[in-house]
């Protein structure tokens, strides 16, 4: 079973949030975003944990951009969950026949509202009241029943992991020993208790260092109890002694600790990163453990990570999650006749690069802060999930968000370019003419080649929605071919702008209208125009070619003698990027080429519109 | 994690089973159980459904539990209440009309666009009225009504019969223009989803997969339609029991051979309860003369069994049938009681409520206490009535010993309430309203009279005027509930009613039934008499040419003689007067007849 959409209504940050979603979801955005208040919303629905009362809001609670007149103009909020892929698992069918919204394929519905109630004038927030239904008919309600088989449980932030761990009520670590407690013999439980027991007897016992007529411990432990009677009275006072483990056989497992380092030491003295992934560990397993059970009562089990990252080891954060993220299918059950649904869907709110570095490109849900028209800020959703990116354009793009952590989908806005050079030159043209991209948050992204599409099927309207401009090469041809440009620009124009005819003669005005910059031949040609000698001279430093170096110093002096053949040639000896990186330390304002400046202002523009 | 906590008492019944019924409880596929009267039925039934809920379904996953009308619905809820069956939330049990609303209907029609009014109510008898006298075509309204019910291919030959077929169309059209639905829409609309879509049987058929149906006979044919789809389409495992000899309803549209048909398909188990516990031989015989194909035998330790006959055609100053409700009254009643038998234990029944306010005027009269069900009664028992009759009783008795239960009470109260939809908070300010108003008017002695008129017109004002208004989802209902608040007025029928009499309406002792023969079913009685036996009247003196009509009367008479534990007393006067004051002379009813020379044959 998945959620396949989300649907939030004046709550908090979210004036109208609608997202599409599927299989595991990963919650991203910059602070105060609404990331922990998303995961609340489905909390309201689906949390069996939740009491009551929490369902009953505050007036904090709703969107503030409703203002001061919400109560008597009846504003309401209202969450709604759209489930699908449970068609196969009966016990899911059973729980959801009566939600459903849409048969084709099998939807159901679940939605939290918290609305006035039918009264003539809605004064404050008393008039107010929450309720739960399902396949949108009010009158069709549903509470602990429900969620008692589909739950949504949340793991709040790991601050303190290895507290959390040992002590926490719901510590995974204690319901996993519940379990064990169950199958252990009685019979050795009760003689092992024993022998603790006569070893504490023993412990007790020892005798002083000096002439060993003492036993220190024991003294010490009445000196306790002494002291005790004589602060709250004879009567008042309490047994008191000094254990290993409670003596009782039921409460031996109870006291059962996780070491580490051979036994030499507990979990609370393990790193708070290992802690934290050994939480993890012991949650999957719970979960596991759930679904195995005979008379297994929870049919579903979303589970809501917070901020998983904290204190985990960038290199770990990957390592745990690439797997976790992805639907394992086959492990559990390997019979291949039996299609295995998961029975467990993550949720998870992160603003670590490296866990969405690793995510599944249509598991990620970007939530970010915009304005509505009359200038309100509220938080969207937005996913890959109505991109249209096919399956290769998605390993594609997994791939480069792989390689490149992710810093995409972070950034305000996007400059898309073709290769390294660009990458290293565009962030030092912008600081040249006085855009720092770093602090605008806008990111520099190399697709390797001129493939832009899928990017911008990714970054466009209907994907993650976030203000992109390309920077590509004219790369005319000879004779009387149209330049490689033209076709490219044609099919990213297409995408871009949806009801797109045939290409126009003004396609060149037409791609500067959306963000698409083109210069007239390729960079290396085009740059050289204006910056021959920064160039020279960094070929001049760079390379080893004898020849190359002669050629660069009669450049140098004469412009008008290069030979684009041989700058190419000599350039791509050195490697484009190296030679950009070097060239990107002399270069001043004047060498910076128009179409690459225009690109920048465009994007800046639209980053802060 | 709910369990069902079985009372002790469902081992009880279960050990007392017989080999019969023993292997209804063994089951494990399709069940269809034809079981004659006075042999275990409802027993067979509820605990049967007690072992399905604790071994062949697991919530969320549940029974439905489909009968003919609101009145076995509660009895079937009494039933199972006593072995600890109250409230499952995983057992559905409610009317055919019920099941087909809130679990197809109104989960799915709008997936299934069904053309559903918007913001439709449950049309009354009158609004359906209203809508065939507009029409102009009120005096074809039984044959519109039964030609819905029975032709279901609405595209066959057969649909068009006279033009009837586009009736029942602008009829409907009619109902759903005034935003109204009556209760043949929810059970062919219902029909109508799982009919044409997969989706929605298998959506049933999750949540229920396990049907259990009662009164099969009674249930018609958009019912056995839904059984036949549901259950050897879709899968969903059938257990329906019923009689065959006891379909009375064939007026309704009701087909007695669909029970049997279904008991002979060869997917389904068919088992017999033949055993009969409550019979007396002789009634048993008698009856079996009049229905002889049946397989009812007597169980042994049953007693003999009496019938009586009186041919009264004059009584005192009375002739006829008003001779024949004096004579029970001075003479029968009180040889009975005679023999320690309490009127609650004697029910006289008749054909109609013409009859039924000849007894009733006599008993009057004599300063009998009775309960009355026919439509000359003073109210219908229905959902409402029964339900403000159970209120009643709760002020009497019920807060003392939990018989009834408030929170029973509570619970059919908000059913009534939701169809408002109200918030959380109304709901909770209007039953604590009415949790009030029940606890103010408990009443300390029994022998106390409080007047119904000032109990029920208070309930009124003071909690049921926010269900229950004109234009409200409970029209059938309000107008009941409005009946009774004009007639417990001074100088009105139920003006001396009390609070007590009201309450005593369920089951009290001092309290002799008088009931019509259609509504006797499923109620059993030591004593019985049956008056008004006139060969003309049972069987109509148009039924004895029609085959399938005068069979329909044998099974109505066999209903009322099987009602009797101990003895049957045959009441007739040899002519009746019609309507129109003409007096016709056939002699007792052929019934009767038979009746006399099977026991005559005996000695």
């Amino acid at each position: 079973m998945k959620i396949s959409r989300i649907h939030i209504k004046n709550f908090r940050n979210f004036k109208e949030l609608d997202v599409n979603t599927g299989d595991n979801l990963v919650i991203v955005g910059e602070n105060k975003v609404g990331k922990t208040n998303f995961l609340y919303a489905l909390r309201l629905v689906l949390d069996p944990t939740l009491p009551e009362s929490s369902r009953w809001l505050e007036e904090k609670d709703f969107w503030d951009g409703l203002g001061d007149n919400k109560f008597s103009e009846r504003a309401s909020i209202k969450i709604s969950i759209d489930l699908t892929d449970f068609e196969s698992d009966d016990n899911l069918l059973t729980v959801l026949a009566e939600h459903i919204v849409a048969i084709d394929p099998l939807t159901a519905r679940l939605t939290y509202a918290f609305q006035p109630v039918v009264k003539e004038e809605i004064k404050s927030l008393e008039d107010y009241e929450p309720i739960t239904f399902g396949g949108d008919r009010p009158e069709n309600r549903f509470g602990y029943e429900l969620r008692r088989f589909i739950a949504l449980e949340v793991m709040p932030a790991l601050r303190d992991a290895e507290s959390d761990l040992i002590s926490s009520r719901n510590s995974p670590l204690r319901r996993l020993i519940e379990q064990v407690k169950a199958q252990v013999n009685r019979e050795k439980l009760k003689e092992v208790a024993n022998d603790i027991q006569s070893a504490t007897e023993k412990v007790l016992d020892i005798p002083d260092n000096s002439d060993g007529t003492q036993k220190p411990i024991r003294n010490t432990e009445q000196a306790i109890q002494e002291t005790l009677k004589e602060f709250i009275g004879e009567i008042q006072a309490f047994d008191l002694a000094f254990g290993l483990a409670p003596l009782e056989a039921e409460r031996l497992l109870q006291s059962l600790r996780l070491m580490i380092d051979q036994g030499k030491r507990t979990i609370a003295e393990a790193s708070t990163g290992s802690a934290n992934a050994l939480y993890m560990v012991l949650k999957e397993l719970e979960l596991r453990w759930i679904r195995r059970q005979a008379n297994n009562q929870r049919f579903h089990t979303f589970l809501g990570i917070e901020e998983p990252e904290a204190h985990l080891h960038p290199h770990l954060q990957r390592q745990i999650y690439k797997d976790f993220l992805r639907p394992r299918q086959h492990q559990e059950n390997p019979s291949p006749n039996t299609p295995q649904i998961s029975s467990r869907t993550v949720l998870l709110t992160t603003h670590s690069p490296h866990i969405v570095s690793v995510s599944p490109i249509k598991s990620i849900v970007l939530l970010k802060s915009i304005r509505d028209e009359a200038g309100k800020l509220h938080s969207v959703g937005v996913s890959a999930w109505n991109a249209g990116l096919e399956k290769i354009d998605i390993d594609d793009i997994e791939r480069y968000l792989d390689v490149n952590r992710g810093e995409m989908l972070f950034a305000r806005a996007v400059i898309l370019v073709e290769g390294e050079a660009e990458l290293y030159l565009v962030p030092k043209i912008a600081e040249l003419i006085g855009y720092p991209l770093e602090k605008i948050g806008i990111s520099v992204c190399s697709v390797g080649g001129t493939n832009f599409l899928p990017y911008v099927k990714l970054l466009g309207k209907k994907g993650f929605d976030i203000p992109f401009a390309i920077i590509t090469d004219m790369d005319p041809q000879e004779e009387n071919n149209p330049p490689l440009a033209k076709n490219r620009v044609s099919k990213l124009l297409h995408e871009i702008l949806i009801e797109c005819t045939d290409l126009y003669d003004t396609w060149q005005q037409d791609a500067i209208q959306h963000g698409i910059f083109i210069n007239q031949h390729t960079l290396e040609i085009d740059l050289f125009e204006i910056a021959s000698e920064p160039m020279c001279r960094s070929l001049i430093e760079l390379t080893e070619n004898q020849h190359a170096q002669e050629r660069a110093s009669k450049w140098l002096t004469s412009p008008c003698s290069v030979d684009n053949d041989w700058l190419i040639k000599d350039i791509a000896q050195i490697g484009k990027g190296r030679f950009a990186q070097r060239l990107s330390q002399y270069l001043q304002p004047e060498h910076c080429p128009h179409y690459i400046m225009e690109a920048i202002k465009f994007v800046v523009n639209q980053s802060t519109q | 994690m709910w369990s069902i906590s079985l009372h002790n008492e469902f081992q009880l019944e279960v050990d007392k089973l017989n080999s019969e019924q023993r292997q209804v409880y063994d089951s494990t596929g399709h069940c269809v159980v034809l079981a004659g009267p006075g042999t275990g039925k409802t027993k067979t039934l509820i605990t049967k459904l007690g072992r399905m809920l604790m071994e062949d379904v697991q919530p969320p996953r549940g029974v439905a539990c489909l009968t003919f009308s609101n009145e076995t619905v509660r009895e079937l809820e009494r039933r199972l209440k006593k072995i600890g069956l109250g409230q499952v939330p995983n057992l559905f049990i409610g009317t055919v009309h019920n099941f087909c609303m809130a679990n197809i209907v109104m989960p799915y029609g709008k997936l299934a666009k069904i053309p559903l009014p918007h913001d439709f109510k449950v049309a009354s008898e009158d609004d359906q009225n209203n809508c065939f006298q507009n029409l102009g075509i009120y005096n074809q309204k039984q044959n519109v009504v039964i030609h819905r019910r029975t032709c279901l291919d609405r595209n066959s030959a057969e649909w068009n019969n006279g033009g009837l077929g586009e009736l029942v169309e602008r009829y409907e059209n009619q109902l759903h223009e005034n935003h109204l639905i009556d209760f043949d829409d929810m059970t062919l609309w219902g029909l109508r989803i799982v009919e044409q879509h997969e989706w929605a049987r298998k959506l049933i058929k999750a949540r229920f997969p396990i049907l259990i149906i009662d009164e099969y006979q009674d249930l018609g044919l958009p019912l056995h339609r839904l059984v036949e789809i549901l259950c050897f389409d879709a899968g969903i495992r059938l257990l329906a029991v019923g009689d065959p000899d006891q379909s009375i309803y064939g007026f309704l549209g009701a087909k007695p051979e669909l029970l049997g048909d279904l008991a002979n398909d060869p997917r389904v188990q068919k088992v017999v309860l033949k055993l009969n516990y409550r019979n007396g031989r002789k009634i048993l015989e008698g009856a079996k003369k009049i229905i002889s194909n049946t397989n009812n035998e007597c169980e042994n330790s049953i007693a003999e069994g009496e019938i009586f006959f009186y041919h009264i055609p004059n009584y005192g100053n009375f002739e006829g049938i008003e001779a024949q409700a004096q004579y029970i009254v001075d003479v029968l009643l009180p040889n009975i009681q005679a023999r320690g038998i309490g009127l609650e234990k004697i029910a006289v029944l008749y054909l109609d409520h013409n009859d039924g306010q000849k007894i009733f005027d006599a008993t009057q009269k004599a300063g009998l206490k009775t309960i009355r069900i026919d439509q000359g009664a003073h109210y219908r028992k229905n959902e409402i009535t029964r339900w403000l009759e159970t209120c009643a009783a709760w002020c009497m008795i019920g807060w003392k010993n939990g018989e009834p239960g408030l929170t029973e009470l509570i619970r059919r109260w908000e059913r009534f309430f939701r169809a408002n939809h109200p918030s959380d908070s109304e709901l909770w300010k209007h039953r604590k309203n009415l949790i009030r108003f029940l606890w103010n008017k408990r009443i300390e002695d029994p022998k106390q009279s409080v007047f119904l008129r000032d109990w029920i017109s208070k309930f009124y004002e003071g909690c049921l005027s926010a269900v229950f208004y004109d234009g409200c989802q409970w029209q059938a209902e309000y107008h009941q509930l409005s009946q009774i608040l004009d007639k417990v007025k001074l100088g009105k029928p139920m003006e001396s009613f009390t609070v007590m009499d009201f309450a005593g309406q369920i089951g009290h002792p001092e309290f002799l039934n008088l009931i019509t023969l259609h509504s006797v079913k499923g109620l059993e009685f030591d004593e019985v008499i049956i008056m008004g036996l006139e060969e003309g009247k049972i069987p109509n003196y148009y039924d004895t040419g029609h085959l399938t009509k005068l069979k329909e009367k044998q099974r109505l008479f066999y209903v009322g003689l099987t009602r009797a534990r101990k003895a049957i007393h045959l009441v007739y006067s040899g002519f009746y007067y019609d309507r129109n004051g003409n007096r016709w002379e056939y002699g007792k009813s052929q019934f009767v007849t038979l009746l006399e020379e099977q026991i005559n044959l005996q000695t």
